[in-house]
């Protein structure tokens, strides 16, 4: 991958994405299929008795995300804003953050910010399993092949191969109520403020995924409090790497400076504990 | 004891009954290790996709953490030629080496692709933290291994090789702070990216924190190291105690700053409310801050407490459970409220990371009984005998 497409300003509102209306859900996992069947992910049953290493959810409703899931739906009972206490239907996969931190922490480039805007782990040969992309992820999205003994990253592509050629992910062509829409990020935001001001009652004023980690390009609306639905509260609304490369950045200057600074300090003081020994 | 006959014996390692139960540890370890190598992470570790640096990633930090001994001593005595250090300087960079070793072999235990662990230094990830870190360790280590050569040679008879490194030594050792100077900031910065963890610690300066604790850290080791050796080998630990006293304070110096700056920060950041919730993670923030810091501060500032052997070694080591402590909160403690799932190493885990101590110690034994790097110091059975002796001390 070239420096162009790594420094490249890109206009958030042009990166495609995917707007998930948790109010439309039915919680059928066509989605969920759909996604296995488009990358060919086998099935591992969440009842086994020895589950594998990511598959050991305590509780059904809310399995996790594991190395044969890029995508899990999770159920959460709650009071919505119509007064009404039913179950919900959440969408978990990456979120294709707008600036993401997994590809910032990468120290191989294994991963890819595509220009079309999904976030791809897209050199699994260099990766050297140091798993900072992992601790980094403040969605926890990323997962690791725990079985293998030369284990790689796995993680939703957002189906790059199709978006690349405009069409939308497996998961978004299998939804049969539209609860996923595929489009522009730009477009997705003003159809989901138009849907929360068409329907105060029904919507959260939050469009979960605007701000979130800087931005990201999976939105979410519903008609719950997002931490009702299992997302965290304490997700900053900044940018990650805009942090960690205001601090990188400087290092170089560091490099440079403090040897020379050092050298200055060992000339000076070795010429005065020379003379302090009578000099010569 | 073999320690003084280093000139006229040959290469010897005496196996008391307790070396010998640490080698045969180390057979474990071995075995322990080809299993990992041959079967993955998957199998060996308790590790899952939440927590995802467990045991083995962890020993990196308070092994890098406390091998600061090295570059903050080595300035004080090679960049500054302060005399006051010199007798302990060589302890310091032995244990700094050791410490950094433990820390890269753990880092290859650790990575699932260790056969690609090269693959960084071609493929130059620059926006990455992890990249610069891993930078300045590996040619760090490549530094210190000169370094320590640079004492290996003075007995092994290669005139060649010892002038080359003589006359490097001044480069290797400017150069060889600017390194650690960087990475110790830079391993904190690995966690200016998780910012799930506890408010009380995640802070835009982590870096710099961690930087100046495993400078103020330096100090406590070499003493604590420096007693150690001296108990083990009969040497009079009180020939080193002016030097360790003045290190201490300097230590005791940075320990304040660092306390100044933790204030301004929480104040700053309006995180005192996170301090004092009575949460697990304030409570271990407090106990961290309090017993572990303020009160070796304060016993490293009172006179009468530094200048006695058992109250500068009951600080120092207070000191070095801090660290050890603070970096354990900041990778265990204050990620575990973001963190559904649980993690509790295996016993293969554990056994990785005692073995890569264990095998460190041994280095340093074998290094400190066939090189000179304990010196400065006088028999205290001869002393006790009052058998008249002035001690070897590169001062004077």
């Amino acid at each position: 991958m070239g420096l162009a497409e790594r420094t490249a300003k890109r206009d958030p509102a042009e990166l495609f994405g995917i707007l998930f209306d948790v109010n439309r859900c039915i919680g059928c996992r066509a989605c969920q299929s759909a996604c296995k069947e488009a990358h060919n992910l086998p099935y591992v049953p969440q009842n086994q008795p020895h589950r594998p290493r990511g598959a050991e959810s305590t509780d059904w409703n809310k399995p996790d995300l594991t190395p044969y899931d890029y995508l899990v739906m999770n159920a959460h009972l709650a009071e919505g804003k119509d007064g009404e206490t039913k179950w919900w239907h959440v969408r978990r996969a990456c979120m294709h953050c707008v600036e993401p931190i997994c590809f910032e922490a990468c120290f191989v480039h294994a991963y890819r910010k595509t220009p079309e805007g999904p976030v791809v782990y897209v050199h699994p040969e260099v990766c050297t399993g140091c798993r900072y992309c992992q601790l980094a992820c403040p969605f926890q999205a990323v997962t690791l092949e725990w079985e293998d003994v030369f284990s790689r990253i796995s993680k939703c592509p957002m189906c790059y191969e199709r978006v690349q050629q405009g069409h939308p992910p497996a998961c978004v062509s299998a939804c049969p109520t539209k609860a996923l829409e595929f489009g522009k990020r730009g477009a997705l935001l003003e159809k989901a403020r138009e849907r929360i001001k068409k329907h105060p009652d029904k919507y959260v004023d939050h469009i979960f995924g605007e701000k979130e980690a800087g931005g990201t390009s999976v939105l979410y609306i519903a008609g719950v409090p997002f931490e009702k639905l299992g997302f965290s509260e304490d997700i900053i609304d900044k940018s990650i790497p805009k942090y960690t490369w205001k601090y990188i950045s400087k290092a170089p200057i560091l490099a440079v400076s403090l040897p020379v600074a050092f050298a200055a300090l060992y000339v000076y003081t070795k010429r005065r504990a020379e003379n302090e020994d009578g000099g010569h | 004891m073999a320690y003084d006959e280093r000139y006229s014996a040959r290469f010897g390692f005496r196996l008391t009954p307790w070396r010998w139960a640490m080698l045969a540890f180390m057979l474990l370890f071995l075995a322990v290790a080809g299993y990992r190598f041959a079967f993955g992470l998957g199998p060996t570790t308790n590790l899952n996709d939440e927590w995802t640096w467990g045991l083995w990633k962890y020993l990196v930090f308070p092994a890098v953490a406390l091998a600061g001994c090295g570059y903050g001593t080595v300035f004080l005595a090679h960049v500054l030629h302060i005399k006051r250090f010199y007798p302990v300087v060589r302890v310091a960079m032995v244990v700094s080496l050791l410490g950094y070793s433990i820390a890269m072999v753990g880092l290859l235990f650790d990575i699932t692709v260790y056969y690609n662990f090269w693959r960084p230094f071609v493929y130059w990830g620059y926006t990455s933290i992890l990249f610069e870190v891993l930078w300045c360790m590996t040619l760090y280590w490549t530094i210190q291994i000169l370094e320590f050569g640079h004492i290996a040679f003075e007995r092994i008879d290669a005139p060649l090789i010892y002038k080359a490194l003589d006359k490097a030594m001044p480069v290797l050792i400017c150069v060889g702070i600017m390194l650690p100077t960087l990475h110790q900031a830079s391993l904190g910065g690995l966690f200016i990216a998780t910012t799930q963890l506890y408010p009380a610690w995640w802070s835009l300066w982590i870096p710099w924190f961690f930087m100046i604790s495993s400078l103020m850290v330096g100090p406590a080791v070499v003493t604590f190291s420096c007693w150690a050796l001296c108990r083990i080998y009969g040497k009079r630990f009180e020939d080193l105690m002016p030097s360790l006293t003045s290190l201490c304070l300097v230590g005791a110096g940075l320990m304040a700053f660092y306390v100044v700056l933790k204030v301004w920060d929480l104040t700053a950041r309006g995180a005192w409310g996170y301090v004092f919730n009575g949460t697990l993670q304030g409570n271990m923030f407090l106990l961290e801050h309090v017993v572990f810091l303020l009160v070796p501060l304060v016993m490293f500032l009172t006179p009468s407490i530094r200048n006695s052997v058992g109250g500068l070694l009951t600080a120092s080591i207070l000191t070095g459970v801090g660290v050890i402590l603070n970096r354990t909160n900041v990778m265990f403690t204050g990620l575990a409220p973001a963190y559904t799932q649980t993690y509790f190493p295996t016993w293969m885990e554990w056994v990785g990371f005692f073995g890569l101590i264990i095998g460190a110690l041994l280095v340093i034994l074998f290094f400190v009984e066939n090189f000179r790097v304990l010196e400065g110091v006088s028999d205290a059975e001869k002393v006790e005998k009052g058998v008249a002796q002035t001690p070897a001390t590169v001062e004077g």
